[in-house]
């Protein structure tokens, strides 16, 4: 593996670039910056504490689950499989989680990174697998109740075949880039 | 559905706790799980923070509508059949920068109201529409541009440079959204599901 500055010179600069057009924008526009930052600060904070509850159940649970060593003896009974599509054992659950719910989710790629560390290959992984998809299936539910339709099969196929292509490239993509 | 899948993590790893002689790791984890987990989120607290602070600051300086006004032309491609004055063209795109700065808590009240505009001029409305399949794949996709919330739990934990899944997360995506899209288009002609913007659903509407 190599050293994170020097395979990541795009990234390195997507952040502070972002950050500079949004503060041009607020130059030429005008506007009361600061005061802006606060107020929109003040809500995520808010957001923040609110989730406390959820990632601390959550957390505690994923902690139970992953310390009784039962994905170790699941990973055993797969490993020609998971090896053959060059899936790390460990981000399998989060595999299954993710389109389920957005905090047990979350705890667990939390979990997998403080376990194997941020920079290993199944830190990384999780990392990506948990940022380039969503709670599938949550939100297929929620968006269909809004409007009364009930014919959900099609949806929930398109888009987990979504997810799978989404870890599949999170796969290659680890592999390759890092 | 959450419910579930908390009782079922805990009363699994309990369970095969006694079969594997785990309860040593067990007990370890439920004494010692809740406090990390309150370390994880302080520690996260101040990267939200910052990011829904900063987008607050990009939305006043009118960067979300400027966004927005240069999404104008793919959202005409990814929904051709909608007449430019259909009511839930400015939701799709609303819905669609929300998501590309991840402000989730913004992208579905939105994505809901495009729902029911498309719902509003469904010609069948028991089954769902074209633009309500492209829809959903764009949401869940999680197509971010900046994911804050996995730069920060790597932060969290000394990464030496947090921002650098930045690219694979893009690439992984980005082209898993346009391949279930590209999905959806092909299974949409083949099956030939019926879109929201279709000349008779407007005319009923008018009547």
């Amino acid at each position: 593996m190599k050293e994170g500055e020097e395979v990541s010179s795009i990234g390195n600069y997507a952040v502070p670039v972002f950050l500079l057009i949004i503060f041009m924008m607020a130059l030429i526009h005008k506007t009361n910056a600061f005061d802006d930052f606060v107020d929109g600060a003040k809500e995520g904070l808010a957001t923040t504490v609110k989730l406390i509850p959820n990632l601390v159940g959550m957390i505690v649970a994923i902690k139970v689950f992953l310390a009784s060593g039962i994905v170790e003896r699941i990973a055993a009974i797969l490993a020609p499989v998971l090896s053959t599509l060059h899936i790390e054992p460990p981000v399998l659950p989060l595999m299954f989680l993710r389109p389920l719910s957005g905090s047990a989710a979350l705890g667990f790629t939390s979990e997998l990174i403080q376990i194997h560390g941020p920079d290993s290959l199944v830190g990384r992984l999780a990392a990506v697998m948990q940022g380039s998809s969503d709670t599938t299936i949550y939100i297929i539910t929620v968006y269909f109740a809004a409007v009364g339709l009930k014919e959900m099969k099609h949806a929930l196929k398109l888009g987990l075949a979504t997810d799978i292509m989404a870890f599949i490239l999170a796969i290659v993509s680890v592999t390759v880039y890092f | 559905m959450i419910h579930k899948i908390w009782l079922s993590l805990f009363i699994v790893g309990i369970l095969y706790s006694f079969f594997a002689e785990t309860t040593v790791q067990v007990n370890q984890a439920v004494v010692q799980g809740a406090s990390d987990a309150i370390q994880l989120i302080i520690y996260l607290a101040g990267i939200l923070t910052f990011w829904t602070g900063i987008l607050q600051v990009a939305n006043r300086a009118k960067l979300l509508n400027l966004l927005e006004r240069m999404l104008t032309p793919v959202i005409r491609i990814l929904y051709p059949k909608l007449k430019s004055n259909h009511p839930a063209l400015k939701y799709l795109t609303t819905n669609m920068v929300s998501n590309m700065m991840g402000l989730g808590s913004a992208a579905t009240p939105t994505g809901l109201k495009a729902m029911k505009e498309l719902q509003a001029t469904n010609p069948h409305p028991e089954r769902p529409t074209f633009e309500m399949y492209t829809l959903l794949v764009m949401n869940t996709a999680g197509f971010t541009l900046i994911p804050t919330t996995i730069i920060g739990i790597r932060a969290a934990y000394q990464a030496h440079n947090p921002t650098d899944v930045f690219l694979p997360i893009i690439f992984a995506s980005g082209l898993s959204m346009i391949g279930g899209l590209l999905i959806h288009q092909f299974y949409s002609r083949f099956k030939k599901i019926h879109s929201s913007g279709s000349l008779k659903s407007v005319n009923h509407e008018r009547r």
